[in-house]
């Protein structure tokens, strides 16, 4: 599952519009979009917003770790970088409590890179930026820091968009919507390099030793704690051999009247799961 | 053989060590590389749920400054070959290659290397050692490769010209690395030992992913030999693979007929075995490699082969390594 964290609708539209995405229209509170494998949050403008957009996300999903999160907005650029600008952020940098997050940036891809830092309210060239930071907004350390309480920092990315360099005008949202429009090949490209590079998901517990284990355990009236010793020990002779545990089946044929004869057989079950040749 | 060193996407610099001309040079190196700065190594080593296996297709370098522990005591786990004074040292954190056994997996959090290029804060500490600790013998390439990355930052060249001027230091210097050609222009000091880990071939294609295969490290050993170099030869980790008494049989044969057993200083024996804590960490992030998976005896933290297991495995390689060694020259890592 990827999902998306914008800020505003103006940024979000044309994502949703290039990845079909259908608004959830029973979701409350912050706006969800789905489509196939892509779930999008306008989380609002501030990385609080931003930090509970994606938190609402990845926490309701079964298996969060195997997911991936991508913050997309537009940024100010403190170094006068043309309007439209399209970058992978390879540092974060919170402006209040001066935390860095580095993103994995695993992925071969061709976007400029930048280092940007998140602010609590709008800044200009008038304050007195440090000469390090490259790009500024006001959603991505919430955003990451968020998402890292998920995800490992492969799979999470930052996108942004340059929107302004800082000059204090606003900026109105048909402006923000046809720059992101126009610049949406790059950003598609990004986001779709970057969920290719994560689809693999991470060690997941195998289907068929799962059901095996649970038939043996409820035959024999296992705790959780065999259970799962005897997940594993299943688990470690499947990959140790390359074979399959059917055989393991035979061991449900055994009745069991007392918990020593369940306990008898649960050691022997383990015993032949560990059995090696030299 | 290529040795040039793998295209690292990005460089991380520590903020201090921005300014030393041991990061210009390595930076040089990777020009098409994206620098960071950062404040301390460990925001970007020590980041929580990294996922290894996946930096491991793509690591990252980290160029940082060491500022303490430039010595340790040598593990129980390692090989002292009857030095009283064993200590090591982590001039890097990580290695270059991919080896399927390897503690390195269950001891870092990140897959990404650290090189601390402050060499002579380690060289300065190591003469306050000596001062009340000597002889001492160190281990340089003790969690990593030294050789591997001399390409990178000439570690093995610095150490053994520092190491020539104390001879009451001996330093190994342990390497899977067939690039001698780094170092051959060395004068061999009596007092550095090149150690250099085999396999057997299979065993190599296998689990000991982007290492140099067993003909080109011979070479490297012959050629070390014939410059006059002290050699020690690791047969570590011995793994109890599908026809492993065949395999371990040919391959000590095939090393020994490559190699002038009279020449090698010594040979050392390990069977495998890792922190228990490793392994189960190691377990948690992958699900293979077979090696790995074998129902391990737990003592005392250690994970290793059955009793019976590990006698067999050992005593298999001692006979063979015997027709080859005397008994003083073949050391048995328990």
């Amino acid at each position: 599952m990827l999902c998306i964290c914008v800020a505003l609708h103006c940024e979000a539209q044309p994502l949703i519009e290039h990845f079909k995405l259908v608004k959830d229209t029973l979701s409350r509170g912050q706006a969800l979009f789905r489509g196939a494998n892509i779930t999008l949050i306008e989380s609002g403008p501030g990385k609080i917003k931003a930090a509970a957009a994606v938190t609402r996300l990845l926490s309701t999903l079964q298996s969060p770790a195997d997911a991936m999160a991508i913050n997309f907005g537009t940024c100010g650029s403190a170094q006068d970088h043309p309007r439209g600008e399209v970058f992978i952020i390879n540092k974060i940098s919170d402006a209040s409590s001066e935390n860095c997050f580095y993103p994995d940036i695993l992925f071969k891809h061709s976007l400029p890179e930048a280092h940007l830092a998140t602010f609590e309210k709008p800044v200009s060239k008038q304050d007195s930026l440090s000469p390090t930071i490259q790009l500024v907004d006001m959603e991505a350390s919430g955003f990451f820091e968020a998402a890292s309480i998920f995800l490992a920092p492969s799979r999470i990315a930052c996108l942004k968009i340059v929107s302004d360099n800082l000059e204090g005008k606003s900026i109105s949202n048909q402006e923000i919507t046809r720059l992101v429009r126009e610049n949406l090949p790059a950003i598609s490209k990004a986001i779709q390099i970057f969920a290719e590079a994560n689809a693999d998901p991470g060690p997941a517990k195998r289907a068929d030793i799962k059901d095996i284990s649970r038939r043996l355990a409820s035959h024999f009236r296992l705790t959780r704690a065999q259970e799962e010793i005897l997940y594993k020990a299943m688990q470690h002779f499947a990959i140790r051999t390359n074979s399959d545990l059917g055989w393991t089946e035979r061991f449900l044929e055994n009745t069991v009247q007392s918990k020593p004869e369940a306990k008898k057989a649960f050691t022997a079950l383990i015993a032949a799961l560990n059995k090696t040749a030299t | 053989m290529n040795h040039s060193p793998p295209n690292f996407s990005h460089i991380y610099v520590e903020e201090r060590a921005l300014s030393f001309p041991e990061t210009t040079m390595v930076i040089k190196k990777f020009g098409s590389a994206v620098i960071v700065p950062i404040r301390h190594y460990k925001d970007v080593f020590n980041r929580p749920r990294q996922d290894r296996r996946a930096q491991k297709t793509s690591p990252n370098l980290i160029l940082a400054l060491r500022q303490n522990n430039f010595l340790y005591p040598g593990s129980c786990l390692s090989d002292a070959s009857g030095n009283n004074n064993f200590y090591y040292n982590s001039l890097v954190l990580n290695c270059l290659y991919d080896c399927d056994y390897c503690y390195l997996q269950g001891l870092y959090p990140s897959a990404n290397m650290v090189l601390f290029i402050n060499n002579n804060d380690y060289f300065t500490a190591v003469l306050k050692t000596l001062q009340t600790n000597s002889p001492l013998f160190l281990c340089i390439s003790y969690e990593t490769d030294l050789l591997a990355l001399e390409r990178i930052f000439p570690y093995c060249r610095k150490w053994i010209e520092f190491t020539s001027a104390h001879p009451d230091l001996t330093i190994e210097l342990r390497t899977k690395s067939a690039d001698y050609e780094a170092i051959a222009n060395l004068k061999p000091p009596p007092n550095v030992l090149l150690a250099w880990t085999l396999s057997p071939a299979e065993i190599i294609a296998r689990y000991e992913h982007r290492t140099p295969a067993l003909p080109a490290r011979l070479k490297a050993v012959r050629r070390a030999l014939a410059a006059g170099w002290q050699v020690r030869l690791s047969f570590d980790p011995l793994l109890l693979v599908p026809q492993w008494e065949v395999l371990y049989r040919d391959f000590i044969h095939d090393v020994f007929k490559n190699v002038a057993p009279s020449r090698i200083k010594d040979v050392t024996l390990g069977v495998f075995r890792m922190n228990s804590r490793f392994l189960k960490k190691i377990h948690s992030q992958r699900l293979e490699p077979d090696i790995l998976y074998y129902p391990f005896d737990l003592s005392k933290r250690v994970a290793s082969y059955n009793e019976t297991h590990k006698r067999a495995l050992m005593k298999h390689i001692y006979t063979l390594v015997q027709e080859y060694l005397p008994r003083q020259k073949i050391h048995q890592i328990e």
